[in-house]
């Protein structure tokens, strides 16, 4: 059981593929039909469970979902509970903050104006992953939800998240970054030869547009430093805070179970606890006979008979469930001791309307 | 497929794609070629589909006829201002690291050139027959980041105006462009998620690059095992008497057996309808390799699914 009674927010970990979104959305069905007021922030969801979720258009705001459609058919759903469903926006996410801590109208558009900030508010960089992060704390900050959860960016190594807001402070930090904030062309002077020389460099190498547009966006920044920087602190304290959450997805395959090993550890490190595990898409275990019983019976049959394909076909699926039980019975020590870990089996068909969310939180028995 | 010098696999993250490329390069040593393969999203998976330890940026041989390697940008970078600037220096400002971790933030491209660029350097010599190789695999990045990382020449010549790299990126774009030379090869799996980045990526590669694209490759498709009067006959043995007829032959009770199949269609036919959106949004050839039921990953899965692959392709 995942006890998630005491949580404010709760962060989806993971690599890509392994349903991430999907736990998520089910995540929060589950809570709004507890009572809770949930709200859940997807960030690449399948068409068909968008069109569920009232994600039709991209949507950067919550809105919400009406609860004829996802309260329980028995009526027992306490009325107090609400779900709203939204789409990581990076770029407008990352604009609005801009504009937030901007001294004026014409700092905010000389930034929101130049080239290497299109280019970094984009998709580069880490910007998604921080943004995924800025977006939980207006969620917090809005005041409206009880819990609000998150479905993190499929990073390379699912903890670039977790980074984020440090690494824009290492930016801050940056003496490239403080040469740079030196009016035009003065940092030549200046900088030490090993800065000149790499600066050089770099023009040589890109081009000087790159260099201008660089020194351009941080003389803009400029007296916007400080609002920034207590914005990534209050994210980095939000995200260690106790009443958050990280529940760790998987598949039962082994790259995806190495990855949350990898990412359970990252966790550990910054001393924040897995509070979860979930294996997802775990093949049915069909009894215990073992696939090499099976075949020897599918044998008796005589080949290409109906029946030996039947008990072939059984041998198949029950060797995929051995490996897989094989593979995640060691997930639990590489994730930590005690960790609640959860099996939600393998569907026989897509998750993307509310009763089939209902299912997969069936099977993953969270309290809220 | 094989008389080409580049081949690059993508698809969406956990389909296979590492795997495919490793299969690819059992083919290729099967028909005669040397290949380098290149791990771009280095998690050392690949050297080890082949049966070896991971490998770093230097190549290593990992089966008989392949190399492998694992990208670096940053060794990259080195390689590249060494060859091409002769700039020693940078070697001695000081953590170079950092300061390069800067200008990749700073300089949209400059990771997915010096990616991208390697790659084409080793195509280049493989070309000109002064490499130890004469086909280059690239276990790609994942669907949402290959445009950006193909199409890097291309944006660092809207990008750049002047420097060496603008003047580099004309090479690089005409050998990524042939079709005689380059193929993109996408990998996927017969689920909705997976399909929907092939369809999407497909069409962005068309409409944003000059790449020649080559086949999908459709992983773990599920054998057809049972018609629909076979799921007839099914439900008609979970009667008692058929059960036990069954159970008195076969020594076991029938309803797991009964489950399994169950299971099996209802999968396959899943899959059969994510099958039919592919094929009618795509109109590149598609190539089906069986869902492996019996091998883990390793040296031996890669060497059936290499068989399967080059059934598919004819060899």
């Amino acid at each position: 059981m995942i006890d998630l009674a005491d949580r404010h927010i709760v962060i989806c970990c993971g690599t890509g593929g392994v349903g991430k979104t999907t736990t998520a959305a089910a995540l929060a069905v589950e809570a709004a039909r507890a009572g809770r007021r949930a709200v859940v922030v997807t960030i690449d969801p399948a068409k068909r469970l968008a069109d569920t979720l009232g994600l039709a258009a991209l949507s950067d705001t919550a809105s919400e979902i009406d609860p004829t459609l996802w309260r329980a058919d028995d009526g027992d759903s306490p009325a107090t509970g609400s779900l709203h469903a939204l789409m990581l926006d990076t770029k407008s996410t990352f604009d609005r903050l801009v504009t937030r801590y901007a001294g004026d109208e014409e700092q905010a558009q000389r930034i929101l104006g130049n080239g290497f900030y299109r280019n970094v508010s984009g998709a580069l960089g880490g910007t998604q992953e921080y943004m995924a992060a800025e977006k939980l704390h207006e969620l917090h900050e809005d005041g409206r939800f009880d819990l609000i959860v998150v479905d993190t960016p499929p990073s390379r190594h699912a903890l670039d998240f977790l980074d984020a807001p440090a690494r824009l402070l290492r930016l801050l930090d940056n003496r490239v970054f403080r040469l740079l904030m030196m009016p035009t062309r003065a940092y030549l002077r200046v900088a030490s030869v090993a800065v000149q020389t790499f600066l050089r460099t770099v023009a040589r190498v890109v081009g000087t547009q790159v260099i201008d547009d660089v020194v351009g966006f941080f003389q803009a920044f400029e007296g916007m430093e400080a609002g920034f920087r207590e914005r990534a602190g209050h994210v980095q304290r939000l995200i260690s805070d106790p009443s958050t959450a990280f529940v760790l997805v998987t598949s039962a395959r082994r790259d995806a179970i190495d990855e949350a090993e990898f990412f359970a550890h990252r966790l550990d490190e910054s001393s924040l606890g897995v509070s979860a595990l979930i294996v997802n898409r775990v093949h049915p275990e069909f009894g215990d006979e073992s696939p090499e019983g099976l075949r020897v019976r599918a044998r008796a049959f005589g080949a290409g008979s109906r029946l030996a394909l039947l008990y072939e076909n059984l041998a198949d699926y029950r060797q995929v469930a051995d490996r897989e039980r094989a593979a995640v019975s060691g997930v639990a020590t590489g994730v930590g001791e005690g960790v609640p870990t959860v099996w939600v089996p393998l569907l026989d068909h897509d998750v993307h309307d509310f009763p089939s969310l209902a299912e997969v939180a069936h099977h993953l028995h969270a309290c809220f | 497929m094989l008389d080409r010098r580049l081949l690059c696999f993508t698809g969406k993250g956990g389909v296979g794609k590492s795997t495919m490329a490793a299969a690819a390069a059992l083919l290729a040593v099967q028909h005669g070629k040397r290949v380098l393969v290149v791990e771009v999203d280095a998690k050392g998976a690949l050297p080890a589909l082949l049966g070896h330890a991971p490998v770093g940026y230097r190549p290593e041989t990992v089966a008989p006829g392949v190399r492998a390697m694992a990208m670096d940008t940053e060794q990259s970078l080195r390689e590249y201002l060494r060859l091409n600037l002769r700039v020693p220096v940078v070697g001695r400002i000081g953590p170079l690291a950092r300061a390069f971790d800067f200008v990749a933030t700073a300089a949209p491209g400059v990771k997915e050139i010096l990616t991208i660029g390697k790659i084409l350097w080793e195509v280049r010599a493989a070309i000109d027959g002064t490499a130890d190789h004469d086909l280059v695999i690239v276990d790609a990045a994942a669907t949402g980041h290959v445009v950006s990382q193909l199409g890097a020449p291309q944006s660092i010549r809207e990008l750049a105006d002047v420097g060496p790299l603008r003047s580099q990126t004309e090479w690089m774009i005409e050998l990524l462009s042939d079709p005689a030379i380059t193929e993109l090869n996408v990998v996927t799996t017969p689920e909705e998620m997976p399909v929907a980045e092939t369809i999407e990526l497909v069409a962005r590669v068309r409409s944003e690059l000059s790449v020649p694209l080559g086949s999908v490759i459709v992983n773990r498709v599920l054998p057809e095992l049972f018609t629909r009067a076979d799921e007839a006959a099914f439900e008609a043995m979970r009667a008692p008497a058929a059960s036990e007829w069954i159970a008195a032959r076969a020594g076991a009770g029938t309803a797991e057996v009964l489950d399994g199949a169950r299971l099996a269609v209802e999968l396959r036919r899943a899959r059969a309808e994510h099958l039919d959106a592919l094929r009618a949004a795509v109109d590149l050839p598609l190539l089906y390799v069986p869902y492996q039921f019996t091998a883990t990953p390793g040296l031996r899965m890669t060497t059936v699914i290499a068989e399967a692959l080059g059934e598919e392709l004819g060899l």
